[in-house]
């Protein structure tokens, strides 16, 4: 079986090498994307089983890569987990979009995402033995 | 005889002598006092019919005199003027009529005091409807304009003058018939917000308008007339809407390097990096990002500042030339690092101003320090520095050899985090540098900044102070 695999988005440098790492250390593979083009091409390509994205991005936004993944029936059920600099004005839009599955606030704690991310990698593996 | 006026009692004296003398008259005539009884009813009798003709005389002048006095006191009374009978002595018969005469003037005159005060009144009221800036409509309650105040005019296109029926026609014509429509049709209890694309009756397009629309009737069970008040929200929903989407950036710009250090920390904290090495690396970055956000505050506390107008420059002679040529020596290492060069050609000329250095100096700095960041390896950073004769002052101008500006970007370089998102890939900034820049230029010394640019070529920004300082402005 394949290591769980994590796609993370961030065009800030300093986010993405510190989650990698995190997520590294805890036996998880790692993608990195450094925007939303990027990261659409990337997740199309290595089908990971979670997406962190930033929302503010260049290129592509946080949302509209998520709303590209949920109407591509290959990438819909990857849930994605949105960090936000930006507080809790969220888009409705936003909240909308059944692929999003959590939404988190920066400054965070990289060991609370860790612990949300393998739980999210359970639920899917649970769903892909049952199914 | 006190009936009688005083010309009347003269008459009738002068009748009293005039039978005495009459009688002495037949005594004189008849010539002896047998005769005298005689003479004295003669004379009794022409003394009578005299007095009869003068009395008949003098009351018909009274009569005259009374109406006339009559007429031009109810003319008169509206001019507030008093009804003055003089010294008229007159026949009781007329005590009646003079007193109705004095009743009605009496009416009269409170009449007019109080339609005077009511007038002065309304007069007031209207001055203060006219001054008021949000248009106001009185609508009868068939819906017709029974009132608009000068706002209100001037937004459906009419002047006091005009006839009311047209401004209907031209309130039912316009955009504003929706909001008018909506607002009485909520009634007394008024308030809601109304857009509207607006086009002025000259043509001008308005843009969308926000209008809070506020109803008042004025009549029983929310009958007519009513009061329409329309207030302009546009501009305060567009201050609230700056204010909100800065908060919004600032919030992300903060909290991005702030969420680094966080995160750096946690790790070191858990002892998840390991070696010196990695520790080195982890405190190295937040190292930086803590610089970032300090370089973030410090930028957008100036900015405030600047804006608020509470900045006083520390105003002496500065050298453009000297400063271009010291700061582009404190930031060459980072030019060599990536293989840039950067050359500073100062006009052979004074190119000292009077204003404040250390400003300046920020200024040249954050124009040299973006060309660095945004220009590829091995590119070329020009600095020249010359006068201006035509007006007065020194330019700068930053040239380089980077990506270029898209023109649609051009403008909007020097708002408040504002980013290009192909420069975001290169390097990462407050988003604030320019926007401070343009503050200290134009706010500041009343200069000018803008910039030139060629996608693909590179860009050339530039920025020109006066020689003698103009005094800064609040943004």
């Amino acid at each position: 079986m394949r290591r769980a695999r994590v796609l993370i988005a961030d065009d800030e440098t300093h986010i993405v090498q510190v989650l990698a790492l995190k997520f590294r250390n805890a036996g998880l593979d790692v993608v990195e994307a450094h925007d939303g083009e990027e990261a659409l091409d990337l997740v199309r390509e290595v089908r990971p089983d979670v997406v962190i994205t930033d929302l503010q991005m260049p290129f592509m936004t946080g949302e509209e890569l998520a709303r590209a993944l949920s109407v591509d029936e290959t990438t819909a059920n990857i849930p994605i987990l949105i960090l936000t600099a930006r507080g809790w004005s969220l888009d409705e839009g936003l909240e909308q979009l059944s692929n999003v599955v959590g939404v988190h606030s920066k400054p965070f704690s990289p060991r609370e995402l860790l612990q949300v991310v393998e739980s999210l990698i359970d639920q899917g593996q649970v769903k892909r033995n049952a199914a | 005889m006190g009936f009688l006026d005083g010309k009347l009692v003269f008459s009738c004296i002068m009748l009293g002598t005039v039978s005495s003398m009459s009688g002495g008259l037949c005594v004189a005539i008849f010539g002896f006092g047998s005769q005298g009884l005689l003479a004295t009813a003669v004379s009794a009798g022409l003394v009578a019919m005299i007095a009869v003709i003068i009395a008949r005389m003098h009351e018909r002048r009274i009569r005259v005199r009374l109406a006339k006095q009559a007429m031009n006191a109810i003319e008169t009374t509206q001019s507030n003027s008093e009804f003055d009978l003089g010294d008229v002595v007159i026949d009781p018969v007329f005590h009646d009529v003079l007193d109705q005469i004095r009743g009605i003037q009496a009416c009269i005159r409170e009449e007019t005091a109080s339609r005077q005060v009511s007038v002065a009144r309304s007069d007031e009221l209207l001055s203060v409807l006219h001054i008021l800036e949000d248009p106001l409509f009185v609508f009868d309650a068939f819906g017709s304009i029974r009132l608009a105040n000068e706002a209100a005019e001037s937004l459906i296109g009419s002047s006091g003058s005009i006839n009311r029926g047209d401004i209907r026609l031209v309130l039912e014509e316009s955009d504003l018939r929706q909001a008018i429509t909506q607002g009485l049709a909520d009634g007394a209890v008024g308030g809601l917000a109304f857009e509207c694309d607006y086009t002025m009756p000259n043509g001008i397009h308005a843009g969308v308008r926000t209008y809070d629309v506020r109803t008042l009737s004025l009549g029983e069970e929310n009958e007519g007339p009513f009061v329409l008040v329309l207030h302009d929200l546009t501009h305060e929903r567009e201050i609230s809407r700056m204010k909100s989407d800065f908060v919004s950036k600032a919030s992300h710009e903060l909290r991005t390097p702030l969420s680094s250090i966080r995160a750096h920390l946690e790790m070191l904290v858990d002892g998840e990096a390991e070696g010196e090495e990695e520790q080195a690396r982890f405190l190295s970055m937040m190292l930086e990002d803590t610089d970032r956000l300090a370089s973030l505050v410090e930028n957008m506390l100036n900015i405030s500042r600047i804006e608020a107008g509470i900045v006083r420059p520390q105003l002496d002679q500065s050298d453009l030339g000297a400063i271009a040529e010291r700061v582009a020596k404190r930031l060459e290492p980072a030019a060599v690092g990536k293989g840039i060069s950067i050359s500073v050609s100062p006009a052979p000329v004074d190119l000292s101003v009077e204003g404040d250095a250390l400003m300046l100096q920020e200024v040249v700095e954050n124009l040299v320090s973006n060309a660095i960041k945004y220009t590829p390896d091995g590119g070329r950073i020009t600095v020249t520095v010359d006068t201006d004769p035509l007006e007065q002052a020194v330019l700068v101008a930053v040239s380089d050899t980077g990506l270029g500006i898209p023109p649609e970007a051009r403008d909007r370089v020097f708002e408040k985090f504002f980013r290009i998102p192909s420069y975001e890939r290169m390097a990462r900034g407050t988003g604030l540098g320019l926007n401070l820049c343009r503050n200290i230029v134009e706010s500041v010394h009343q200069g000018r900044i803008g910039v030139d640019s060629t996608v693909g070529e590179g860009s050339r920004f530039w920025f020109s102070v006066p020689v003698g300082f103009a005094g800064a402005r609040a943004a």
